[in-house]
């Protein structure tokens, strides 16, 4: 744990939802500085605090369909170094990949009813927070179907598939090899073995590593 | 439909007709029994039977007129001549009375003929020098006539029957009387020529029409016998008399049919509207041929008032000299048309009755299809207002369940989450939240579904590409996509939410009900300002757009939206739907 405790802005147009949210970041040890009702208030918490995070919920008022998304880039263009984590219930990666699209560095994304596993949501708080990745495995699966079967993904093997799913979630190697159960060299040889099937250049950073990895999957679906 | 004039009428000329036949049989008889035993040499029994047939012949053909020209009086004028001509040739016979009432009767025919002449067609004398003519001719007849009854027991020199009627012989004054007479007959045979030409310089094409063969018949008896011989140019023969004198009916008689050429016209015209099925390029061009008057021009009566045949707005037609106004009146009896035309066209009633019947079924019809089109119209927008109504319904749902019970089921499952958390002892109490946990989480996954099943809220935020990609995800038969990227905005919103109904219906069908092993979209700009969507796949087939059935609703959308559904689906051989959309007005 970091000295000084990741702190928090929450935005979701629900309040009791909110308060849900803000006491299971509180249990993992994160401290919220802030609550937001609307996109208009988020932007002036954050522009008053300054967190290392914002938990943005991707419909609010006052049309109901993308504010959170919208507010999220506005965050993203005026504060860079606040991380942002949406939480949106929408399955369709094409909300994501926007999102996601150019430096996909402290981003996360994860779909609304994730809220209720307190180990994902903290752990994808705490990754984005410190300038990691998080993408919703729903997500990444739903890529996965999409993908042609003529593409290059069909040549994976289903270990393969696992850890090409957890490398798009934004887990490390390390990472990887915890959720696996795997050895270390184990897990680095099938990474190395996907980058070659699907023909992408080895990155090292876990971000850049997740921007490879959808902008291979847009390509070919 | 009832037409006021024109058509033949039954009943009245049919009797004046047998009555007139009659008599026209007694007096020939009659003429033929008198020129069997004739006092004027010349009269041979033949000369009886040719006089029997041309008086005859004339009585027919003025029945025949009056049949096919109800309208006109010419046809009983040429009855009447017919029957004058019979009684005149009574002055051939031996006995007093008849040869008086023939000699007083001869020329009278004469004057019949001439009115029935100047007459043509309709049988009125429309301008007063026609009726002075013929004021004169008459007049000019009886004196003749009278002067001879009076003054005259027997001009001939061999002797003759008696004029029984005669009051005193004075064959001086007669003849100083007669010779006026005479050349009264001249003047007026010359007067009938030169009104009648008249008539033909001036008169209408279809006036000429009917009046050059009546010309031509009193040219020629005029020429050949009547002034000729009243001038002393040539002696008195009764075969002569006879012979030309059957030229002047027949010439009337075929002036008066060839009036109806015309209704052949109104039957053309009624055959070229009935060909453009009820239309006519041009009412006013048709009217105008059908009357032969190239001036005439129709305004139409519409709720802002009247207006060309262009629909340029115009005053309402007033009367004036020489021109005529004929209504227009649809079914209802409102008045829908206003024709006006030179008032020669009023000569053939029957043509302009059937001819404005004929532009009363065009207007009639316009209108109806008018008011057809209007209904379909209503009927269109109101399917566009109902299927519009359906989807905002069906939004407001989606919104309702998205940010209503699936965030408060969440908050719900947080807060149970939470509780187990809580790790205060209560092991129990714990294994149930988690079992609620699951429980809501479920539920918040049908809430999810239902909600992309009643609204694609993805179609609008990202666009159709986007949104059918959805629908592949949730297809459980594996789905190929062939389609350009189409974000949101690429397509109108009406085209992109009908496209992606199709596609939806068509995969659910698919999954659903085909039994196949794979799906194809492909959707593709089709003819400039289409769009071609089109599902397939490779199952049983069978699929039936019928009541009640996802694929009626489907139609009814696409239909809404101007479009095309087709439905090829036949059993064993896969099922295509295919959509036809209008992206462009």
């Amino acid at each position: 744990m970091s000295p000084s405790p990741l702190s928090v802005v929450v935005a979701d147009d629900s309040s009791l939802l909110r308060s849900g949210v803000v006491r299971a970041l509180e249990l993992s040890g994160a401290e919220v500085v802030g609550e937001a009702g609307d996109a208009a208030d988020l932007l002036h918490l954050v522009e008053a605090i300054g967190p290392d995070l914002a938990v943005v919920d991707i419909r609010m008022p006052p049309t109901h369909t993308d504010e959170g998304l919208r507010a999220a880039a506005v965050i993203r263009d005026r504060h860079p170094k606040v991380g942002l984590l949406v939480l949106s219930q929408y399955l369709e990666p094409e909300y994501a990949s926007d999102f996601l699209a150019g430096d996909a560095r402290a981003k996360g994304y994860l779909l609304k009813h994730r809220v209720t596993d307190l180990g994902i949501l903290a752990e994808a708080a705490h990754r984005v927070g410190h300038g990691g990745t998080a993408l919703d495995p729903e997500v990444v699966n739903t890529l996965f179907d999409r993908a042609a079967p003529s593409s290059p993904f069909a040549d994976l093997t289903p270990r393969e598939r696992e850890v090409l799913a957890l490398m798009s979630e934004g887990l490390s190697n390390a990472a990887v090899v915890d959720r696996l159960v795997l050895s270390t060299r184990t897990v680095e040889g099938h990474v190395a073995e996907v980058y070659r099937k699907l023909g992408l250049p080895p990155e090292r950073t876990v971000h850049r590593r997740v921007q490879a990895v959808l902008a291979w999957i847009r390509a070919t679906t | 439909m009832a037409v006021p004039t024109g058509s033949p009428s039954v009943g009245v000329p049919k009797t004046g007709a047998m009555l007139a036949a009659a008599l026209a049989g007694v007096l020939s008889l009659a003429v033929i029994v008198f020129a069997a035993d004739a006092w004027v040499q010349e009269v041979r029994p033949g000369l009886g039977w040719l006089a029997a047939a041309v008086g005859s012949g004339t009585v027919v053909a003025g029945c025949v007129g009056r049949r096919r020209r109800p309208d006109s009086v010419v046809g009983p004028l040429l009855v009447v001549s017919g029957l004058l001509f019979l009684v005149g040739r009574f002055w051939w016979s031996s006995m007093p009375w008849a040869y008086t009432t023939g000699v007083t009767l001869q020329q009278a025919h004469l004057a019949v003929l001439a009115h029935a002449g100047l007459a043509l067609p309709t049988g009125h004398l429309d301008r007063l020098v026609d009726r002075a003519v013929i004021g004169f001719v008459y007049v000019d007849t009886l004196a003749g006539a009278g002067l001879w009854l009076l003054f005259e027991r027997c001009p001939y020199p061999s002797g003759c029957p008696a004029n029984v009627v005669a009051l005193w012989g004075a064959p001086d004054l007669r003849a100083q009387l007669g010779t006026i007479a005479d050349y009264g007959a001249v003047v007026g045979a010359l007067a009938v020529l030169g009104a009648l030409a008249l008539r033909v310089v001036r008169g209408h094409s279809a006036l000429r029409r009917a009046l050059l063969p009546a010309v031509l018949g009193l040219l020629g008896r005029g020429l050949l016998y009547v002034v000729p011989l009243n001038l002393g140019l040539i002696d008195y023969g009764e075969w002569y008399d006879v012979a030309t004198a059957a030229l002047v009916p027949i010439g009337l008689t075929v002036g008066l049919l060839r009036g109806r050429a015309g209704l052949g016209r109104v039957g053309r015209f009624a055959l070229e509207v009935d060909e453009a099925h009820g239309e006519a390029d041009s009412l006013r061009v048709g009217l105008a041929h059908t009357l032969g008057d190239p001036t005439l021009d129709i305004v139409y009566a519409s709720s802002a008032g009247w207006a060309d045949e262009h629909g340029n707005p115009t005053i309402e037609p007033t009367s004036s000299r020489g021109r005529a106004l004929l209504p227009v009146t649809d079914a209802d009896g409102d008045l829908r048309a206003i024709v006006e035309a030179s008032d020669h066209v009023l000569d053939e009633p029957a043509l302009v009755a059937g001819a404005t019947a004929i532009a009363r079924l065009v207007l009639d019809n316009r209108r109806l299809a008018s008011e057809v089109e209007a209904q379909l119209e209503d009927v269109r927008a109101s399917r566009v207002r109902m299927v519009r109504a359906k989807d905002d319904e069906r939004r407001r749902i989606e919104r309702n369940l998205h940010d209503g019970a699936q965030q408060h089921l969440l908050s719900v499952a947080l807060t149970l989450r939470l509780a187990q958390e809580a790790d205060d002892g209560y092991a129990h109490l714990e294994a149930s939240a988690g079992e609620a946990v699951d429980e809501i989480e479920r539920a918040v996954r049908e809430l999810q579904e239902l909600g992309r099943g009643l609204h694609p809220t993805v179609l609008t935020d990202k666009g159709l590409t986007a949104a059918v990609r959805a629908l592949t995800t949730r297809s459980g038969v594996p789905v190929t996509v062939r389609m350009a990227d189409y974000g949101p905005g690429a397509l109108p919103d009406t085209v992109a939410t009908t496209a992606y109904y199709v596609i939806a219906e068509a995969l659910a069908n698919t999954t659903k009900h085909a039994r196949a092993t794979h799906a194809h979209v492909l959707v593709n700009p089709a003819e400039p300002g289409r769009l071609r969507v089109e599902a397939l796949d490779d199952g049983v087939g069978g699929a039936q757009v019928a009541a009640g059935t996802g694929l009626q609703g489907l139609r009814d959308r696409v239909e809404a939206a101007d479009g095309l559904l087709l439905v090829d689906s036949p059993p064993g051989s896969g099922t295509i739907v295919t959509a036809i959309l209008r992206t462009r007005p």
